[in-house]
C-alpha cells in the first residue's frame, strides 16, 4: 500500500512512458482484479459506478487458465475453445493461485498431483516442476508465468475496452498468502507489465463495497450512520476467507481476518476421491490415457457438486475410457457426509474471526457470504447458524464482490474523488499472519501479532542463550505455529560482533516495522547494560529476502548453526 | 533522544500498559516535532506530551461512540491512504506539504490508532484514566524513555532514508 511510487521498470513497457507527465494532473484509474483459482474477473470505477469489464464472448467472468498449444500459449479471455475439452488433452493448466509460491513439501502443492497436467515434486522444498503436455512433449512452466500470461490477456482486453494502457492494478489475494506468496504475485505482474497499486485480503475487498453500500444508504435516509459490524465469508475454489468489519461513515475498519486453503478444489477432490476411491493411483503415471480419464472425471464431478446446490440428489454416468465407468447417484446428504471436514474447518474459522475480532454473534448486523461456494446451501447455512440468523446480505453478487470492492480501491487509490461522495472511502486494514522471530528450540515468538492494524511498528528484546556468543542468528517466520517449522520462513540475517558478555546480558532489540506500502522491514541492534547506545550498528533489512528454493533454507541454517547462534525472549518482569 | 537505542537500564522490557502509553507518546510527538516542521496534525504547542484525548480531540468525558467516531474522522485525514486523496484535491503549492507529510509513512496514524485502541477498551481506558489522575507527570516517565513502540529510536528520524518504493526483487530477470 504507497503512494506515488515508481512504476516498475519492464523493459517491454514503452507505452506509458510518455504519458507520466500528464497522468499526475489526471490520474490514471487503477483496475480492480480479482484473480480467482477457478475464475477471474475485470472491474474499473467508471467515473459514476463500478463497472465489470467483458470480453470478446460477453463473459465477465473468465476462467482462470492457460492453454500451452504450438508456440503461442493462450489464456481464458481469449480463447475460443471451451476449457472442458481442453483441459482432457494435458495441455491447459490452471489453479495457478493454489500453486504460486509454494514449495514441494506443500500439502497444497501434493493434492494438485491429480491434476491433469503435470505437478511433480521431489519433496526437498524446492519449487515444484509444472508441466503441460504439447504435441506429446512436457513443456515446463511456472505458476508465475502462467499468470502473467493470463494478465497479459486480462490487461490487453481492458486496454481495448477502456481505450487508454493500462498500468495500475489492484489485485485481490488470500488472506492465507505468505509474504513470499505476494511477491510471486508481483512477480508475475511485473512480467505482465502492471504496477501493483494495492494487494487487498478478498474479504476486504468485499467489506470496502459494503461500506460504501452503507455510506449510499445513508445518504439517502435509508440506513443510520451508526457503525455497523459485517461477517464477510468468501470461499471460492482454492481459499476460505473471513473477515470481521467496523463500518461507518465510509470507513471500513477491518477488526480481524482469518483464512486457510480450503474451497472448491477440496471439495471436487473429495468428491472425485469418493466416486473413484483410487483416483490417485491410477492416475499417479500421468499417461495421455489418464490425463484424458482424469479430466473427465473432473468435469463430471464438477457438474454434479454444482447441481447439488439446487437439487438434493444427482445422477452421475461417465465413461472414462480404459473399461472404468462411473454410474452413481449421490444425494446431498452424501456430499455434505464426505465434505464434513471442508464443512467444519469453515465454522471453526468463523468462530477464530469472530473471537479474534472480540464481536459477539448479536453485535453482527449483516452477515455477508460470497464466492463461488457460498452457493452451497451446507455453507450458507452453516454461516447463519453460527451467527443465529435466518438470511444472509442480499446486496450484493457473490461472484463480483470482491472485483467491485477491488475496483472502488482501485478509484480510491488513484486519487480519484466523486461529487457524489461514493469514493469517500478508506479501508483500515490489519496483518492476516503474524510475524516473528525464531527462538531457542525452534520456538516461534510473535513480534506484530495477526490482526494488528497497519501500518505498525512493534519491537521485542531478546538476549543471547550462551555465555560470550558474539552473533546470533535473526530468522524471520510469518504465521501461527508456536513451532517455527509450521510458519512460512521470511527471511534471516546474522548480527555479529556483539562485546563478549555472560549469557542474558546483552539485550537484542527486534523491531518490526510494516509501512503504508505494506513494505516488512525488521530491525535490529544490540545494546549492553549501562549504555543507551547500540554497541554495533542497526541492521535493517527488508524482507521477504528468501528465494524460490526457501524450503530448504531453514534445514541448512539447522544443520549447519544447530543452536549455537540461537536466542532467547528476555521474560517479561511486570 | 533520536539514533540512539533508548533501553532502561534495569527496566521492562517489553509493553506493558504504561510503557505503551508514555513512550509512544512522547517519542512519537519529539519525532514529529524535528522530523518534519510543516505537519498540520502536530503543531509545536503538543511537543509535550499529549493526553490520549487530546491525540483523539475528545473530552475526558466522550462515550465510546464519540471515540470510535473521533478515531474514524481521524483516520480519514490521517491515514496515509486517505492522505493520497487529499494530495490529488490539493493545488501545487501544497503539494510540497502533504508529500513531507506522506514521508511519515503513516506515524500520524499509528499514534491515534494506539489512543484509539486504548480508549475503545473499557479496561484499558479506565487503567489509563488512573494514571492520568495519578500525578502531573506522569508522561515524563522517572524510569528513563523506553522509547518502545511507534517511534522508537531504531531509525523514526532515518525514515526518510528508507527506501520508498517497493521490492526491486520482482525487477529481477525471471
Amino acid at each position: 500500500m504507497g503512494m506515488a511510487e515508481p512504476a516498475y521498470t519492464v523493459a517491454s513497457d514503452s507505452e506509458t512512458t510518455g504519458e507520466e507527465k500528464s497522468s499526475s494532473a489526471f490520474p490514471e484509474i487503477a483496475i480492480g482484479i480479482d484473480v480467482g483459482t477457478s475464475k477471474c474477473s475485470v472491474a474499473v470505477w467508471n467515473g459514476s459506478e463500478v463497472e465489470l469489464l467483458k470480453n470478446n464472448r460477453n463473459q465477465k467472468m473468465m476462467r482462470s487458465y492457460v492453454t500451452f498449444k504450438d508456440d503461442i500459449p493462450s489464456g481464458g479471455v481469449s480463447n475460443q475453445l471451451s476449457h472442458e475439452n481442453e483441459m482432457l488433452s494435458g495441455a491447459a493448466i490452471f489453479n495457478m493461485k493454489r500453486l504460486i509460491g509454494r514449495v514441494d513439501t506443500d500439502p497444497v502443492v501434493h493434492s494438485s498431483k491429480n491434476l491433469p497436467f503435470l505437478v511433480q515434486t521431489l519433496d526437498i522444498g524446492v519449487r515444484p516442476f509444472i508441466a503441460a503436455l504439447v504435441n506429446n512433449v512436457w513443456r515446463s512452466t511456472t505458476p508465475e508465468e502462467v499468470l502473467a500470461i493470463f494478465l497479459v490477456e486480462l490487461k490487453a482486453m481492458a486496454e481495448v475496452q477502456l481505450k487508454r494502457p493500462i498500468r495500475n492494478v489492484v489485485l485481490t489475494i488470500p488472506v492465507s498468502f505468505s509474504r513470499f506468496q505476494v511477491t510471486r504475485i508481483e512477480r508475475a505482474c511485473a512480467m505482465a507489465g502492471l504496477h501493483v497499486l494495492r494487494l487487498m485480503p478478498e474479504p476486504t475487498a468485499v467489506a470496502l463495497l459494503y461500506a460504501q453500500q452503507q455510506q449510499q444508504a445513508v445518504h439517502e435516509n435509508i440506513g443510520g450512520a451508526s457503525e455497523k459490524i459485517a461477517l464477510i465469508f468468501n470461499m471460492g475454489a482454492g481459499y476460505c476467507d473471513i473477515a470481521v468489519t467496523a463500518t461507518a461513515g465510509g470507513v471500513s475498519q477491518i477488526k480481524a481476518l482469518a483464512g486457510s486453503t480450503i474451497g472448491g478444489e477440496e471439495i471436487l477432490q473429495n468428491m472425485m476421491r469418493y466416486l473413484l476411491p483410487d483416483s490417485e493411483i491410477l492416475f499417479s503415471n500421468h499417461g495421455i490415457n489418464e490425463i484424458k480419464s482424469m479430466g473427465l472425471l473432473r468435469v463430471a464431478t464438477q457438474d454434479a457438486i454444482y447441481k447439488l446446490s439446487s437439487q438434493t440428489s444427482v445422477q452421475i454416468d461417465v465413461d472414462l475410457g480404459n473399461e472404468l465407468k462411473i454410474c452413481k447417484v449421490v444425494d446431498r446428504e452424501e456430499f455434505e457426509e464426505v465434505n464434513r471436514k471442508v464443512f467444519e474447518k469453515c465454522e471453526s474459522l468463523i468462530m477464530q474471526c469472530l473471537h479474534d475480532a472480540k464481536v459477539e454473534t448479536k453485535d453482527v448486523a449483516d452477515i455477508i457470504a460470497v464466492g463461488g461456494c457460498s452457493y452451497i446451501p451446507k455453507i450458507r447455512n452453516l454461516v447463519m447458524s453460527i451467527c443465529k440468523r435466518q438470511e444472509l446480505y442480499k446486496g450484493m453478487n457473490p461472484l463480483e464482490a470482491a472485483v467491485c470492492g477491488a475496483a472502488l480501491e482501485g478509484a480510491v487509490a488513484s486519487g480519484i474523488s466523486d461529487p457524489f461522495g461514493s469514493l469517500d472511502l478508506l479501508t483500515i486494514q490489519v496483518t492476516p499472519l503474524a510475524i516473528g522471530i525464531r527462538v531457542e528450540e525452534n520456538n516461534f515468538v510473535p513480534i506484530i501479532p495477526r490482526n494488528t492494524t497497519m501500518p505498525t511498528r512493534k519491537e521485542l528484546s531478546f538476549t543471547t542463550f550462551r555465555d560470550n556468543q558474539i552473533e546470533v542468528l535473526i530468522v524471520v517466520y510469518e504465521g501461527e505455529g508456536e513451532k517455527v517449522g509450521k510458519n512460512h520462513l521470511l527471511g534471516y540475517f546474522k548480527i555479529m560482533g556483539i562485546p563478549p558478555a555472560p549469557k542474558g546480558v546483552p539485550e537484542i532489540n527486534v523491531c518490526m516495522d510494516i509501512d503504508a506500502s505494506n513494505v516488512l522491514r525488521v530491525l535490529a541492534g544490540v545494546v549492553l547494560p549501562g549504555s543507551r547506545h547500540p554497541a554495533i550498528p542497526v541492521m535493517e533489512v527488508r524482507m521477504p529476502t528468501v528465494d524460490d528454493g526457501h524450503g530448504w533454507c531453514a534445514e541448512a541454517l539447522d544443520r549447519t548453526y544447530g543452536s549455537a547462534l540461537d536466542l532467547v525472549t528476555v521474560q517479561k518482569k511486570i | 533522544m533520536f539514533g540512539t537505542l533508548n533501553l532502561p537500564t534495569a527496566a521492562p522490557l517489553y509493553f506493558s500498559p504504561e510503557t505503551r502509553f508514555s513512550s509512544s507518546k512522547r517519542s512519537v510527538k519529539a519525532y514529529a516535532a524535528t522530523a518534519t516542521e510543516a505537519r498540520p496534525y502536530t503543531s509545536p504547542a503538543t511537543v509535550h506530551p499529549a493526553s490520549l484525548y487530546e491525540v483523539l480531540k475528545v473530552e475526558r468525558t466522550a462515550s465510546l461512540t464519540e471515540i470510535k467516531s473521533a478515531y474514524r474522522s481521524l483516520a480519514k485525514m490521517y491515514h496515509p491512504d486517505a492522505m493520497i486523496q487529499q494530495h490529488h484535491h490539493l493545488q501545487d503549492e501544497d503539494k510540497a506539504e502533504i508529500e513531507s507529510d506522506c514521508e511519515s509513512d503513516g506515524r500520524d496514524f499509528i499514534e491515534i490508532h494506539n489512543a484509539y485502541a486504548t480508549l475503545s477498551d473499557p479496561a484499558a481506558r479506565a487503567l489509563y484514566d488512573l494514571s492520568l489522575g495519578n500525578t502531573t507527570s506522569q508522561f515524563s516517565n522517572q524510569r528513563g524513555p523506553f522509547g518502545f513502540g511507534v517511534g522508537f529510536g531504531f531509525s523514526a528520524p532515518n525514515r526518510a532514508g528508507f527506501y520508498t518504493t517497493r521490492r526491486w526483487e520482482t525487477d529481477q530477470c525471471w
